[in-house]
């Protein structure tokens, strides 16, 4: 089912909001490189709104001692403990693949986000 | 202002035992604080605590505070997200603000713990009728301590003596004075986690290092507390264990006791197994709670051989919140949540 959330220009990149669709509520999330993703709002963990994290970057698997920074804009982080989530897949970065965010998949019709479930 | 997409569903009054209230400013305590140190303020750096920048930063990101005050020190945010979204029947105020932990400058240790309290009971205590309070002290000098603990502790809704885990050994017979008086006072000794807590190497190269190892530090102090007697010479003494889980517990009194067992020749005072003074005299806060299985977590539970030990917190408002409503296995029995949530608390702390 398609649910038209907003007209494109309601979103800048690197922003994020919270929508209610019936009754879940859904982040969706412009990233920083212009794309739409979005996921139910809600950690998997103790239940915090995600809508309240971070849109952030965050590190990369690297060798001991070395940092690279990446992602940036396409990982959602909890307010809460910090549990971070891959905007593109709602998978959390730890790999534990029982906590992952359902995700939804997000078009632009007519100058419209849609977001279908 | 956010807060979990879930609705109120806890079925029981909670008691929160452990909150963390704050001051925005440290002049807010200048009221309350006499020349020479009142003049000290005013070159206030702190005592470099935490040997940490946190990576993440310490507090929910939906506890921030537009004015970008520290979290928890506006009282209408606090009520919002703590005391009236979850059905909080109390919460004990723990702040964070502890120069118990201070190396150097007791006397100024000791008018900062007075001039908090006196803080405190203005600001936070006497606005709320949910709020319990806590004496902060400067065990450093302990006969300051046990004064400053006789100032207050006729105070209604005062129910306890904090004294920090850092690096002090309050088994010792230094501060004996403090259980003697706390005792006397029908006071509980709440211990919870300080920032200048080390590990057995000293500061850990990353801050998730630090953070891990915690609850070595209140496996060191219960052990600490037993062996020295504290419990023999104060035996009405209650200690709540905050911010240091729980699940090392079980492992620890086994290992107590058999230590004891060939041991108890260097401590004649310990007279019961010291498992025994575990179940008796302490009780533990739940933050941070792990996330096992929930049947894994209940087996942890069971092993403790008592469904009287565990204390619900939450820590708001920092980032290791434990939320009232998903930390727990919400499959544990009703009986055992209604423990937990607030029948320990309302026995061990003797409230109405």
């Amino acid at each position: 089912m398609k649910h038209v959330v907003c007209k494109v220009e309601e979103m800048e990149p690197g922003s994020k909001r919270s929508i209610r669709i019936g009754s879940r509520e859904v982040v969706l999330v412009m990233t920083g490189s212009g794309e739409y993703c979005a996921m139910r709002n809600v950690c998997p963990h103790q239940g915090a709104r995600l809508s309240d994290g971070e849109l952030t970057g965050t590190t990369l698997p690297s060798c001991a001692g070395e940092y690279t920074y990446g992602k940036e804009g396409g990982v959602l982080r909890c307010p809460w403990h910090r549990w971070e989530f891959d905007v593109s897949n709602g998978q959390s970065l730890f790999p534990d693949p029982r906590s992952r965010v359902k995700s939804y998949e997000v078009t632009v019709e007519d100058g419209h986000i849609v977001l279908h479930d | 202002m956010g807060s979990s997409t879930e609705g109120k569903h806890t079925t029981f009054p909670l008691i929160d035992t452990d909150v963390h209230e704050r001051f925005a400013s440290i002049e807010q305590l200048l009221p309350y604080m006499k020349e020479p140190f009142r003049s000290y303020m005013s070159n206030w750096t702190g005592w470099g605590e935490l040997k940490y920048t946190h990576p993440i930063g310490g507090s929910r990101l939906d506890a921030l505070l537009p004015n970008g005050a520290v979290p928890g020190s506006d009282y209408d945010v606090l009520r919002e997200q703590l005391l009236d979204r979850y059905d909080m029947k109390y919460a004990m105020l723990t702040g964070l603000f502890y120069p118990a932990t201070m190396e150097a400058q007791f006397e100024l240790a000791a008018a900062l713990a007075s001039a908090y309290n006196d803080w405190m009971i203005e600001h936070w205590l006497e606005r709320d009728e949910r709020f319990l309070g806590s004496i902060h002290v400067a065990p450093q000098m302990v006969e300051t301590a046990v004064r400053e603990i006789e100032r207050l502790a006729d105070h209604p809704r005062i129910v306890q003596v904090l004294l920090p885990i850092g690096t002090a050994p309050y088994g010792d017979p230094h501060y004996h004075p403090i259980f003697e008086a706390a005792e006397r006072h029908n006071l509980v000794v709440a211990m919870h986690q300080g920032n200048s807590v080390q590990s057995p190497f000293g500061t850990p190269r990353y801050y998730i290092e630090w953070h891990i190892v915690l609850s070595q530090a209140f496996m060191s102090m219960a052990v600490n507390l037993i062996m020295n007697g504290v419990f023999d010479k104060y035996p009405r003494t209650r200690i709540a264990m905050l911010e240091g889980g729980f699940s090392w517990v079980p492992s620890l009194m086994w290992r107590m006791d058999q230590n004891y067992k060939s041991l108890r020749m260097e401590v004649p005072w310990v007279k019961r197994m010291p498992s025994d003074y575990i179940k008796t005299h302490f009780r533990f806060a739940t933050q941070p709670i792990e996330d096992p299985s929930p049947a894994d977590m209940l087996k942890m539970v069971e092993l403790m051989g008592s469904d009287e030990l565990l204390l619900f917190s939450t820590d708001y408002p920092h980032w290791d919140f434990d939320s009232p409503e998903r930390s727990l296995p919400t499959s544990f029995p009703d009986s055992l949540k209604r423990k937990i949530f607030y029948e320990n608390a309302r026995d061990f702390y003797q409230l109405t």
